[in-house]
Formats: C-alpha cells, sequence, structure tokens
C-alpha cells in the first residue's frame, strides 16, 4: 500500500506540473491541443489524489501499523468507522485530503466552465495546477502519509480522543474544504485578469464557487461551535480561538465579495474592489492553512501540528505577490462603467457592508498576530482571546447588523428621503416595541437590548420586504398567497436566498446576544440524593454508571431535571444571595410544585494513552433557554463520593442552531440556477464591456 | 420617532451599567476565570479548561474574594505569578495600549478611505453629467437600464467584432467570444 500511494502522489506532483506548463504554454503559443491536454492532466491529478486516498485508506483498515501515519493515529479496537476521522486526524493525512478536495473541486469547476470563458481558462487552468503541483510536492518530500518505519509495532498508539466524535466527520473537512476551495474563485479571477479578457464574465462562475465554499465554511464553523458546546463541554460555542479566527475571517472577506460582486453584475461597479477581494480571501485562506499546519499561535486545535507553517507561510507570500503584481499589470483596465450616484443606495450599502466586513476582518488578524508582534517588540507574551475580540468586534457587528437592515431596503442608485421613510417606519418601530418591551421585562444591559433592537430591526426589513411583494402578487396576479410567497421567493433567487441568510444570521445573532449577556452560572459538588438549584430548575444527582474499558475509563452522572416553583424555596434563595452564591444545594426532599421535566446523563471519560478528560454535557434544551451540565469531576473525599457539576442557564442558545438550516437553505436557494435571469444579468452589463473582451481578445488571437 | 428612540435608548444607557460590587462573588469567580487563562493549556481560559491548575487558581480566586481583593487586585497577583500571558486580554495601558488603539485607527482609517472614494465617485458621476437613461421608477425590481433585446445585442455584437476585425487586418480571425468553441468541450 504505501508503494502505491507514494507512486500515485509523485504521479500528482507530475501531472499538475504538467498541467501548469502545457496550458502556459499552450496559451502562449496558440495551440488549443496544449490547453486540452493540459486540462486533462488535472482530472489525472484527481485520479492520483483518489489512488493516494484510497490506499491511506486501506492502510487503515488493513491495520498497516508499517506505515507510521497509520501506526500514530489508530489502533485495533479503534472502531472502523473512525478510519476516515484517523484519515485526516494529523499533518500528512489532513495535508493529502485537502489536496484530494482541491483536485476535486478544480476538475468540477473547469468541467463547468461555461465556453465564454475559455479565453481565460488556460491561465485558470494553469493558477489551480500550480497550487495542486505545491501540495503534491509537499507530500511527496516533507509529508509524505505513507512514510513507513523499520519497526512495526504491535499495536498503533490510537486516535485522540477529542476527535472521537460524530462531529468530526463535518466540522473538519468542511473547514479545510472551503478554505482550499477559495483557491477556485480566485484562479477564476486571476486568469480572467491575465487573459486580459475580464469583462464581467469571471464573476459569474467565481461568484457560484465562492457561495459553495462561503456555504461549506460557515457550516462547518457553525458545526464546530455546536461540537465545542456538546463535547468539549467549554459551555461555549466561539472562544476566538486563532484557528476559528482565521476560517472566520476568509469567510468574512468572501462575505463581503459576494455582496459586492452583485454590485459588478448589476450595474459594472466595484470591478477592481472584487478582485483585490478574492485576492484577500486566498491569502487569507493560505494563512489559515499555514496557522492550522503549527507554528507561531497557540491553539486549542493543535492536531495537525508540523513544521510546514514556514513553508505555506512562504507560499502565502508568493501568492500575496503574485496577485498583487498581476492587480497592478491590469489595474489601468479594471474601470467601473458607472459611479455611485447617491450615498442612499443599495450600492453605497454594500460599500459600508463591506467595509465593517473588512474592519472586523483586519482587527481579528491584528488580535491573531499581535501575541507574536508583542514578542518580537518586546519579548513578553501576552494572550488575546475572547475578552478583547468581544470588545473590540462586538460594536462592528452590531453595525453590521443595522447596515444588513437597511441595505435591503434601498433602491438601486439613489432614493428620495420619502420613500425610505416609508420603508423604515415598520421596522423602526418594531425596533423601538423591542426596546421597551425589554425595559418594561427589567432588562438593563445596554449592549443587549440595542442588539436586540438592531435585530428585531433588521428581521422586519426582510419580512417588509416579503409581505410586500407577495400582497402586490395577490393583488395584481390574485394568487394565493402561498403561491406568491413560492414565486416572489422563486422569481429572483440571488435575492431572497440571500434574505434567507440574513434571517440565518440573525437567529445566530439571537444566541449570541442571549448567550454572551445572561448566562447564569453555578458549580457545585454533590452527593447522591442531593440535588442543586438554580434559578428555576432543580438537579437531583441520582446515581454514578461507570465503565471501564482498554483505552479510558468512562462515568456517566444520572441527573433528574425538576422545574420548581421559586416561592416554595423563597428561604434558601435569600440565604444564597445574601452569600453572593448564585444557587444553592440542599438534600433533596420534594417539594409542592417540583415537576420532573427531564433525565439528564452527561458523562467523563478519561483516557489513559493521551492522560486526557473529555466530557460531554447534558443539555436539556427549549427555545428560550438552555439547561447546560457538565460533570467537572468524580470525587472521593472526606465527605464521601460527589459529583462536581458546572450547571449554566444558557439563555436564547438553541437559535445558535436553528440558524444552520436556514442556512443551508438560503444558501441553496441563492445557488439554484435560473438560466433566464442569467441571461438577462449578462445583457444588462454595457455593450461596452462587451467590447473591450472582444478587442483585447481579437489583440491576442 | 428618533426623539422617542434617542430618549429611550438615554434612559437605558442610563440604568444599564454594571458595576464589580453589584456582581456575586459566584459571578465574580466566573468573569475572572474568562477572563485568565489556563498556564498549561494551549489557548483556553480557566473557564474553559479541564486541567487540574485551572480548578486550583478558581479555587485561590475564590479565596481573594473572600479577603476583599478587588478584580484587578487578582489579575495582578496572577500576572506576578505566570506573566502577562495569563490575562485572556491585555491591560490598556503602556505597550498594551497599541492592542486596543490598533481597532480604532483601523476603523477610522478604513471610514476615511471608504468616505473619500465615495466622494471621488460622486465627483466622476457629476462630472459625468449623471447617467441619461430615464429614472422615473423608484420601485426597488425595476430601476436600472432596460437590457437591449437579444437580436439587438447579437446584431450589435456581430457588427463591432467585423469592424475589430477588418480594422486589424484579419477579416477571418474573428475571436471566439460568445460562441461554443469545440475547445472548451
Amino acid at each position: 500500500m504505501d508503494q502505491i500511494g507514494t507512486i500515485a502522489i509523485w504521479l500528482g506532483v507530475a501531472v499538475s506540473a504538467y498541467a501548469a506548463v502545457t496550458c502556459i504554454l499552450g496559451a502562449r503559443a496558440g495551440i488549443p491541443e496544449m490547453i486540452v491536454s493540459g486540462r486533462r492532466a488535472v482530472y489525472m491529478a484527481l485520479l492520483a489524489a483518489l489512488v493516494a486516498s484510497v490506499a491511506l485508506i486501506v492502510a487503515f483498515i488493513t491495520n498497516d501499523f508499517s506505515i507510521k501515519y497509520v501506526a500514530n493515529n489508530s489502533n485495533i479496537v479503534m472502531g472502523r468507522g473512525y478510519t476516515l476521522v484517523a484519515f485526516y486526524a494529523a499533518n500528512e493525512g489532513s495535508l493529502l485530503y485537502i489536496t484530494l478536495a482541491l483536485a476535486l473541486m478544480s476538475s468540477i469547476s473547469i468541467r463547468l466552465s461555461p465556453p465564454r470563458f475559455s479565453v481565460a481558462m488556460p491561465y485558470t487552468i494553469a493558477i489551480l495546477a500550480v497550487v495542486l503541483a505545491f501540495f503534491f510536492a509537499t507530500l511527496a518530500t516533507l509529508a509524505n502519509p505513507f512514510e513507513t518505519q523499520p519497526i512495526v509495532p504491535a499495536d498503533g498508539s490510537g486516535i485522540n480522543p477529542l476527535l472521537l466524535h460524530p462531529g468530526m466527520y463535518s466540522h473538519p473537512p468542511l473547514i479545510m474544504a472551503g478554505l482550499v476551495g477559495i483557491t477556485i474563485p480566485f484562479a477564476f479571477a486571476s486568469g480572467a485578469l491575465i487573459s486580459g479578457v475580464y469583462g464581467d464574465d469571471w464573476v459569474d462562475i467565481a461568484r457560484v464557487f465562492a457561495i459553495v465554499m462561503w456555504g461549506i465554511l460557515g457550516i462547518g464553523m457553525l458545526l464546530g461551535a455546536w461540537w465545542a458546546y456538546t463535547i468539549l463541554g467549554w459551555g461555549g460555542y466561539w472562544s476566538w480561538d486563532p484557528i476559528e479566527n482565521v476560517a472566520l475571517m476568509p469567510w468574512l472577506v468572501l462575505t463581503a465579495f459576494i455582496h459586492s460582486i452583485m454590485v459588478q453584475r448589476r450595474r459594472g461597479m466595484f470591478r477592481m474592489w472584487n478582485i483585490v477581494l478574492i485576492n484577500i480571501a486566498f491569502v487569507l485562506a493560505q494563512l489559515g492553512m499555514s496557522i492550522n499546519r503549527g507554528g507561531s499561535v497557540v491553539s486549542v486545535h493543535s492536531f495537525a501540528e508540523s513544521s510546514l507553517g514556514l513553508l505555506f507561510l512562504s507560499f502565502m507570500a508568493l501568492s500575496l505577490a503574485f496577485a498583487f503584481v498581476i492587480f497592478i499589470w491590469r489595474y489601468p483596465r479594471l474601470r467601473s462603467e458607472r459611479a455611485i450616484e447617491s450615498f442612499m443606495s443599495r450600492e453605497a450599502s454594500f460599500l459600508v457592508n463591506n467595509f465593517l466586513l473588512l474592519v472586523v476582518t483586519s482587527i481579528t488578524l491584528w488580535g491573531v498576530v499581535y501575541p507574536v508582534f508583542s514578542n518580537l517588540a518586546r519579548d513578553i507574551d501576552v494572550s488575546v482571546a475572547a475578552p478583547y475580540f468581544n470588545r473590540v468586534n462586538g460594536p462592528v457587528l452590531l453595525l453590521l447588523v443595522i447596515v444588513m437592515g437597511i441595505g435591503p431596503l434601498l433602491p438601486w442608485r439613489r432614493t428620495t428621503t420619502r420613500s425610505l421613510q416609508r420603508w423604515l417606519l415598520v421596522p423602526a418601530a418594531a425596533s423601538s416595541l423591542t426596546v421597551i418591551g425589554l425595559v418594561a421585562f427589567g432588562i438593563t444591559e445596554v449592549w443587549a437590548v440595542v442588539a436586540f433592537a438592531a435585530v428585531t430591526f433588521a428581521a422586519l426589513a426582510v419580512f417588509e420586504e416579503w409581505w410586500m411583494g407577495v400582497r402586490a402578487r395577490v393583488r395584481n396576479l390574485r394568487e394565493p398567497h402561498v403561491v406568491a410567497f413560492w414565486r416572489l421567493i422563486s422569481g429572483n433567487r440571488p435575492r431572497h436566498g440571500g434574505y434567507i441568510v440574513h434571517i440565518a444570521v440573525l437567529s445566530v445573532a439571537v444566541g449570541v446576544i442571549g448567550t454572551q449577556f445572561f448566562d447564569q452560572r453555578f458549580d457545585a459538588a454533590i452527593a447522591e440524593g442531593e440535588s442543586l438549584v438554580l434559578e428555576d430548575y432543580r438537579i437531583e444527582y441520582v446515581d454514578r454508571r461507570s465503565h471501564d474499558r482498554p483505552d479510558r475509563f468512562a462515568q456517566w452522572a444520572r441527573i433528574d431535571v425538576y422545574e420548581i416553583d421559586q416561592s416554595q424555596y423563597s428561604n434558601e434563595f435569600n440565604i444564597a444571595e445574601a452569600n453572593g452564591k448564585a444557587g444553592f444545594t440542599l438534600t433533596t426532599q420534594p417539594r409542592p410544585g417540583d415537576k420532573l421535566v427531564g433525565q439528564l446523563e452527561p458523562s467523563h471519560e478519561f483516557f489513559r494513552n493521551f492522560n486526557q478528560v473529555s466530557v460531554r454535557s447534558g443539555i436539556k434544551t427549549n427555545p428560550v433557554e438552555d439547561l447546560y451540565v457538565i460533570p467537572r469531576d468524580f470525587l472521593q473525599d472526606e465527605k464521601g463520593e460527589r459529583v462536581s457539576l458546572a450547571v449554566s442557564i444558557n439563555p436564547l442558545a438553541m437559535w445558535l442552531w436553528i440558524a444552520g438550516p436556514i442556512f443551508l437553505l438560503g444558501t441553496a436557494i441563492a445557488l439554484w440556477p435560473h438560466p433566464a435571469l442569467e441571461r438577462s444579468a449578462r445583457r444588462r452589463r454595457s455593450i461596452d464591456s462587451q467590447i473591450v473582451d472582444t478587442v483585447s481578445a481579437t489583440m491576442k488571437a | 420617532m428618533s426623539v422617542i428612540l434617542i430618549s429611550l435608548i438615554a434612559v437605558v444607557l442610563a440604568s444599564g451599567c454594571v458595576r464589580e460590587d453589584d456582581l456575586t462573588g459566584d459571578q465574580r469567580i466566573y468573569q475572572l476565570s474568562q477572563q485568565l487563562m489556563c498556564p498549561v493549556c494551549d489557548g483556553q481560559t480557566l473557564d474553559q479548561s479541564q486541567a487540574q491548575l485551572s480548578e486550583d487558581m478558581k479555587a485561590v480566586i475564590r479565596q481573594k474574594i473572600e479577603d476583599g481583593d478587588s478584580n484587578q487586585q487578582i489579575r495582578e497577583y496572577f500576572v506576578e505569578r505566570y506573566g502577562e500571558i495569563v490575562l485572556a486580554s491585555p491591560d490598556a495601558g503602556g505597550f498594551n495600549l497599541i492592542a486596543w488603539l490598533m481597532p480604532v485607527v483601523i476603523f477610522l482609517g478604513g471610514a476615511l478611505l471608504v468616505g473619500n472614494a465615495f466622494l471621488n465617485m460622486r465627483r466622476r458621476h457629476r462630472f459625468n453629467g449623471g447617467e441619461t437613461h430615464n429614472s422615473k421608477s423608484q420601485d426597488v425590481e425595476s430601476v436600472g437600464p432596460q437590457p437591449p433585446s437579444d437580436d439587438e445585442m447579437d446584431e450589435y455584437l456581430e457588427r463591432a467584432k467585423r469592424e475589430i476585425a477588418s480594422a486589424i487586418g484579419e477579416p477571418d480571425r474573428v475571436p471566439p467570444v460568445q460562441q461554443e468553441t469545440q475547445e472548451n468541450q
């Protein structure tokens, strides 16, 4: 197996290098056969990556511990189901996975590229092939997953226990694929730029792949958050860890990009800017992969750690230089046809949206590099974690939510103050009502109230637009409401898909505001038969179960959850408050009003080989709040056998996860092809840009 | 309307500030455990980590709160023992002021750039005398120039290609724009 794998990887190096060279030569010399050959070589690279991947999987299944990577990342007792996880559990395998993903997506994108893009295609293929060649070459020389070891161990050392979770099938591969996939829109933009035929056609295909990668990254991050919340026992879902940040940054820039290309598609503006955006997204994705490979920053995600960080950083610097040079070279021809007319226009709101998204990106990048900067400048190590990012990014994100509300209300080009006022009326009234309602309910956290008002505003802006559209159709076309809504959405899919994604983002915002501002927490150790009370819940520790396995010692706490009538416990609540406690413990004696509402079984597992604890929380969830229980430890001391519980109430947490399906739905609708609309969008572009293309193509021919 | 909004926000702002001494002891432990890093775990705060050391550190925090120390005193105590790296976000003072000022600089600098770009575009638009097509409709959906019909467009492009080709003296080398070419199949 190891030989098949190694040969496949070297073949990958050869064919992708060949693809790059022939495509460029073919385009320069005007020999179509060479370009065709180069394109097919990319398909061969996909085949090579596939063969290598299958070889590695077979090695895992057959427990071929002569291969170092297999021995280090699996063992005989590991469930076969986790073979795929072990595949990308560490540096070499994840690099092979990335290569496979890029080869697959490159082949698909080349296959799907429209004929009218053919002049630029050789350069696009060449760029994809160069990146592929880089990955293959790194695999072949510095990180070969098929490296053998002279002494074959009887058993492997096993997979990292934190990775033993179904979430591992989705979160890491999605993030890795999303990051490397940004190469594709970048290659289309750069190919168009180099060829000189960059009218606006590259935008169509780059848009599709940018949205796909953006969707993949978005869902990948959301799944990661869900995983951290349910398994890692952090109680949190997003900790602004460097690895999270480097996935977030390209996603933010892609968000800016997919908004800003709407302006190019519709109005022929922002041409330079869109190229700049996709270049930034690509370079940040490279930064992400470089930091993932280990090196300069400290992170909880240090799974794929290696010495390759610097190599990837150099490749990033090269890409940056490349992007910069071709941009400067083609800069004079990237003029916009039109200019922004008024600040009260859709175009201007996109400009503000781009500005805010890039501000969040830059601040996040600054937070990621500041520890390195501090170390270099004065030799003192510092940490930059959640409290910093929450404080500096929070206000900017809030502004983004507000712009998200105003933007869709503004028409293209310009509007009158009167018409804007008319549109603003409903959302503004609704958000004022929200403020009044929250204050009346006694909620006084300023930022939370403002944030909820902003969310209401943005949501109402979308609903208002849907309602007006549906009403117009019902009135004029006599359609039933449901049909009218369906036709409204499918009549302009990119736009309404986008609005659905807005709703998903607002749902995340609701979850974030709830959990950030209103979480309650109480830690205590209780014995069997004792209870812990926090707010409306009484948590009774029933008993402990345990299970001793070869690789781990697992324990579960069985917990009954009761909803209580607080007035029955007023005495205890008063004492707790006097002592500065959020909750209290007591010997269980059911009181009137106690109602059993659920049972939880959070677990605590100790992995001997790794000297590592992995907890799984018990969560009782509803749309209003989550009751979240982590067994910190099982204690044996003079007070007897107890469990140390960290109990928290996380308001509105469910909305974070509800956002996932909505996000997917919106993304799918935005991507859902609409041939007639596409054609009219192309025609809408001025004849001038097509003339420019025709001229430059003729000059080349 | 805006008067109501502003006064509401003012009321909320006035009533909303939470001070340290308003918090219970447990809340302060929780707060501090989110502000301090676990020194032996990679990138986790005390609150997130499962390590014994962070349990011990939380016990120290509890003790110090009972002794009447302020949050700042407790933070300083840990900085003395573990160095600045124990703080989850650098204190805004001295060299670390840069960490906090940079976001402001980024925001203002970006705002300046965008504002400038916007004004330039506006100027260019005015200089060009605005666009000529009619825009009487304020409707969101139908603003913008009407696209030419397919026939008009094809005819126009065809003519343009012919003229360009003849201008460079090679009438039979019409470039493959908008045409299905064999090469890409």
